[in-house]
């Protein structure tokens, strides 16, 4: 399905079918439609040189508006042989061995067939000499005694050439001749290397392992004569087809079993077809005869039963020929073949190779002969091979591309997704870290003004309390002095040295005192008379401060000279103030 | 040479030799750089996954900003309304650097028969007040004097207005001869002065002179005032 699918593709919409028979070069041109084909163009020419009537033809056929450039071609010079051959179309041989195989059959039979195109043949076809002249010729060219000279003539004419020795003895002109060559020069050629195709058929029926081959084949040189030709006008042969026997594909499909009769000019085609396959062919080639004559001869050589269904592949059919044949043959289920387009112009062989070519109609019923030789199966083809391995590579590589991009959508929708949480937490830790920065600042500000407050506070209440406060316990301790002081005591000074007086270790505070800490010092030297005065003077002195939250320390009374040098006590003593010492520290505390 | 003539053998290098070519110039140019792209992409994810696990949100402050605002219109409140209070303690003390008060005291001192032996600018020793509690700590850190606080009661007058110190003031040295009611009355008097004048340092001794019999013994007094 695929493949039809695949070659209806790749087949081309026209293809251009020519046929010559070296003389002649007809060809038209068939456009598909469907499962259909249909003649656009026509165009013939008969020019003395074939390669003048082939740039006639094409410049014709151009002008009437073609422009394809694929052509195929009908020629006599094609033989289409039945072989048979020990290979199974099951299990085919590879195609350089099948040539070898087909070649070495074909040969001879080609060489058999190119026999027809002696110049002879092509005079007498061409009516330009009759039978008995060509036979007088000939018995000239080998000695024989003949009425027109005998031994003398043989011995002058037995090393000359038929046309010459037909001209000279006045049968034949010069320009007969001449044509008559030239359209030999598109029939035979010296060349023995051969082109050839085949399609397989049926199983010999008495040879087991036999299967019969039909085979096309030409002359390679001729074959490339003939591409050489077309490709001056621009014009791809693709493939060559016998002039007779190509119009099987025309036949209809479910036709299993029968006989078709094809006749083209002086030559007729009897194909017998057994089971859907090709069971014999018969081909009878002469000029001389009637195409009643030939079409029988053709048809008995198969020697089958009369009673088969025979189709008649006629190009332009006249009724008499028709109805003689099938009146010659006796034959009940007698049909013409003609379907469209089949016409005037058009023959069936014409009709039947562009099917072949173009829609593989019965493919297996005609074989053509393809420059190069014939293709192998498609999957056999290495241009088909190459390019189904590229084409599995491409697939690979889809395949690699889609899992990497699949693979890479889903990398790049984690990272995205991912990249959405981060950028989520990041603002979130942003705004926390701006919300505490914010705080922090209001808290450092918050601090600093409290900082501030506490010292403009310290700052009041040191200039406004606390100076005030010393400058009234000088006077108090001024004025204490001026109370305490008798005359058996005399004051030596009053020393505010913040170093104590280390006479005497520091006695054991209790433990009520031992928190708090001296703020005020003042170091009080003095002399007594008399060491009760000494006492007194102290106890006095610790008496008077008592109200001012000051306290005497380190006393001490030593005996020693006075003034006037006169004997007395000196007195040293400490004069605090305490404080609590956590108060004290509070006081200065800036936050 | 056409492709059909080639042998199989020939065919089959021929397929092998384009695989190859085919799959050379695929991994070269578009899988090696497609690799790295996504290994590229794997190593930004990973470190995605990593910075992902270890983030951690810090928590939010216990503190409301407009709690901390509040308290902070409330202390500046709270510092004008001292602000207030520390211009008129501080109107109380003279302008630095006037003589005129030092006039008054030369003035008052003379009023009391008090004869001035020295009157002087008292500037502290030249070692910082502040050093002088630092000797306790292991630790000497340097204290910018704009940054030094102000010393507990426990230091002495002079080195808790010391300059440098927030409750720096101006200091005079008086050197006086006088008598004690003379003194007692002058260091009273100085508390009438139109600014605040205060003693943070009295030494008051005896002059080796004796006194006649029925005179006042003679004293030495040094006083240090804080203007």
């Amino acid at each position: 399905m695929i493949l039809s699918l695949l070659r209806q593709f790749r087949q081309n919409k026209s293809l251009l079918v020519c046929e010559s028979d070296g003389f002649y070069f007809r060809a038209s041109v068939l456009v598909r439609t469907g499962d259909e084909l249909v003649a656009l163009y026509h165009a013939e020419s008969q020019q003395a040189a074939m390669s003048e009537s082939v740039g006639e033809v094409f410049s014709n056929l151009k002008q009437q508006g073609w422009t394809g450039n694929q052509a195929i071609l009908l020629s006599p010079s094609v033989l289409s042989a039945l072989l048979e051959l020990p290979v199974n179309p099951k299990k085919p041989r590879p195609i350089p061995q099948m040539k070898e195989l087909v070649r070495w059959e074909a040969e001879p039979l080609l060489a058999q067939h190119t026999t027809q195109w002696s110049v002879g043949n092509l005079l007498i076809s061409r009516g330009y000499m009759t039978q008995e002249q060509a036979a007088a010729v000939l018995d000239v060219q080998r000695g024989k005694p003949n009425p027109a000279g005998g031994l003398a003539l043989a011995e002058q004419f037995s090393f000359r050439r038929f046309g010459e020795l037909a001209e000279e003895l006045g049968y034949i002109t010069r320009s007969q001749l001449n044509v008559c060559l030239a359209g030999q020069d598109w029939l035979k050629t010296e060349d023995e290397e051969i082109e050839c195709g085949w399609s397989a058929q049926g199983e010999v029926a008495d040879i087991p392992g036999a299967y019969h081959w039909l085979v096309s084949c030409v002359n390679k040189s001729l074959l490339t004569r003939w591409v050489d030709l077309f490709h001056q006008h621009g014009v791809t042969l693709t493939a060559m087809y016998p002039l007779t026997g190509s119009s099987t594909p025309l036949l209809p499909e479910d036709w299993q079993e029968g006989v078709m009769l094809e006749l083209h000019s002086s030559q007729a085609m009897a194909i017998y077809l057994k089971h859907g396959h090709i069971h014999q062919q018969y081909l009878a080639i002469h000029p001389e005869k009637s195409p009643l004559d030939c079409c029988l001869e053709s048809f008995h050589a198969l020697n089958i039963d009369s009673d088969l269904p025979v189709r008649l592949a006629l190009w332009q059919p006249e009724a008499g020929l028709t109805s003689e044949i099938k009146l010659a043959l006796g034959c009940n289920n007698f049909e013409l073949l003609a379907p469209t387009p089949v016409s005037e112009t058009v023959s069936p062989g014409m009709v039947g190779a562009a099917q072949h070519a173009m829609l593989d109609s019965g493919t297996h019923l005609l074989a053509q002969v393809k420059p190069g030789g014939p293709s192998p199966a498609f999957w056999q083809r290495f241009e088909v091979r190459l390019g189904a391995l590229i084409g599995l590579l491409l697939i690979l590589i889809l395949i690699v591309e889609t899992v990497f991009y699949l693979h890479a959508q889903s990398l790049a929708k984690k990272k995205a997704e991912l990249a959405q949480q981060w950028q989520l937490i990041d603002k979130a830790m942003r705004n926390i870290k701006s919300d505490i920065r914010q705080v922090e600042q209001r808290k450092q500000e918050l601090k600093n003004k409290q900082a501030n407050y506490q010292k403009a506070k310290l700052r009041v209440t040191f200039f406004g309390e606390s100076l005030p406060r010393r400058a009234e316990l000088v006077n108090a301790i001024l004025g204490v002095l001026q109370q305490v002081v008798t005359e058996d005591v005399v004051i030596d000074s009053l020393d505010e040295d913040p170093k104590r007086v280390t006479l005497m270790p520091k006695p054991t505070l209790p433990a009520k005192q031992a928190d708090r800490v001296e703020v005020e010092s003042f170091n009080l030297k003095a002399w007594a008379a008399t060491e009760t005065a000494a006492q007194t003077f102290i106890q006095s002195m610790q008496d008077a401060l008592s109200p001012w939250d000051m306290t005497v320390r380190d006393s001490q009374v030593v005996s020693r000279p006075g003034p006037l040098n006169l004997d007395g006590f000196a007195i040293t003593m400490r004069l605090v103030k305490l404080r609590d010492a956590k108060a004290v520290k509070d006081e200065v505390a800036v936050p | 040479m056409k492709l059909s003539t080639l042998s199989p053998r020939e065919q089959v290098i021929v397929m092998i030799v384009v695989t190859v070519l085919f799959l050379f110039i695929y991994g070269f140019f578009r899988l090696t750089p497609l690799l790295k792209e996504q290994s590229a992409l794997n190593r930004q994810i990973t470190q995605l996954e990593r910075k992902l696990a270890k983030a951690r949100v810090p928590d939010e402050p216990d503190e409301g900003l407009e709690s901390l605002v509040r308290q902070l219109e409330e202390q500046e409140k709270t510092l004008a309304l001292l602000q207030g209070m520390s211009e008129k303690v501080m109107n109380s003390l003279a302008p630095e650097g006037s003589q005129e008060l030092k006039v008054m005291i030369s003035q008052l001192a003379s009023d009391n028969k008090i004869r001035i032996i020295k009157n002087e600018s008292f500037l502290p020793p030249a070692t910082s007040p502040l050093r002088l509690h630092k000797p306790q700590n292991k630790k000497r850190k340097q204290v910018k004097p704009s940054s030094a606080k102000a010393l507990p009661a426990t230091y002495n007058w002079i080195q808790r207005m010391a300059p440098g110190t927030p409750f720096y003031r101006p200091m005079q040295r008086l050197v006086l001869h006088c008598d004690y009611p003379s003194l007692r009355q002058f260091i009273h008097q100085l508390s009438s002065l139109p600014w605040q004048v205060t003693v943070i340092r009295l030494k008051i001794e005896k002059l080796p002179i004796q006194p006649l019999r029925g005179t006042t013994q003679g004293l030495q007094a040094e006083l240090i005032l804080a203007l």
